[in-house]
């Protein structure tokens, strides 16, 4: 029972963030979700329909939308979330919005985690090793 | 009538959420099509690189294929054991499959997927 216990407590849980910004925005979701410990996201294109009266000299406007899904760990969600809304101005109105989701199984980041590791092991012994030849010269 | 109608009771299904390579998409597709787990959607998408070599050199963006399904509880554990085979998300390839909690529904969905409910 005690190490079920255990298991539950060391069991990392995620969200999905779902932002949904005009075209062209995503990139600004990205970088501000990157800058905040996300790890990646996934854009897909989409079509709003708030504005779907608008009209323009006779044509329709048709509201092109862009939808950002970033994995994230559930602890670091609301940093995530500030960082997307303050870099994309999301409390102005017509903006978009972001949610998130809870997410009870996930797999294929463990894979994705430990590659990590092994780059920022790698790059730590490259920088070692340029020390040692610069402390030689 | 209304009172059992409004009733609270489990979903019984789960969505199951694979983001993966463009063209494996079609892979998943035809795997959940042979089980009999019909009304997926399949969605184009692009994921965004982990390189920043890729970003200087204008391949910041990779295609992806995002599928959502709804998987009855009972074939969970099979099907996402199968569809990680496909996707090979924990052995060679990128990419993430979800599984996220469905709170309550409103479709024919359950009819279409053989789940009798109450």
């Amino acid at each position: 029972m005690e190490k079920v216990i255990n298991d539950a407590k060391n069991k990392v849980s995620y969200d999905m963030i779902v932002t949904i910004i005009g075209r062209g925005f995503s990139d600004y979701v990205v970088s501000a979700a990157r800058d905040a410990g996300a790890t990646g996201a996934t854009i897909v294109y989409g079509r709003g329909t708030a504005d779907v009266d608008k009209h323009i000299m006779g044509i329709s406007l048709q509201p092109e939308r862009e939808l950002v899904l970033i994995l994230v760990k559930s602890e670091e969600r609301k940093k995530i979330m500030k960082a997307i809304s303050d870099s994309t101005s999301l409390m102005e109105e017509g903006r978009g919005f972001c949610f998130s989701l809870p997410v009870s199984e996930v797999f294929g980041v463990k894979r994705v985690a430990e590659q990590k590791k092994e780059q920022i092991k790698k790059a730590k012994e490259l920088a070692k090793k340029a020390n040692k030849s610069e402390q030689k010269k | 009538m209304r009172e059992k109608n409004t009733k609270k009771i489990p979903a019984p299904v789960k969505l199951l959420l694979c983001i993966a390579d463009r063209g494996i998409g079609k892979d998943i597709e035809n795997y959940l099509n042979d089980h009999e787990l019909k009304g997926g959607l399949l969605i184009l998408g692009k994921g965004t690189a982990e390189s920043d070599i890729a970003d200087i050199f204008g391949f910041g963006l990779s295609d992806k294929d995002i599928v959502g399904c709804l998987i009855p509880i009972n074939k969970l554990d099979k099907v996402v054991e199968d569809i990680n085979q496909i996707t090979g998300v924990e052995t060679d390839r990128y990419g993430l499959n979800m599984i996220l909690d469905i709170q309550s529904m409103a479709s024919n969905m359950l009819e279409f997927l053989n789940i009798k409910v109450g």
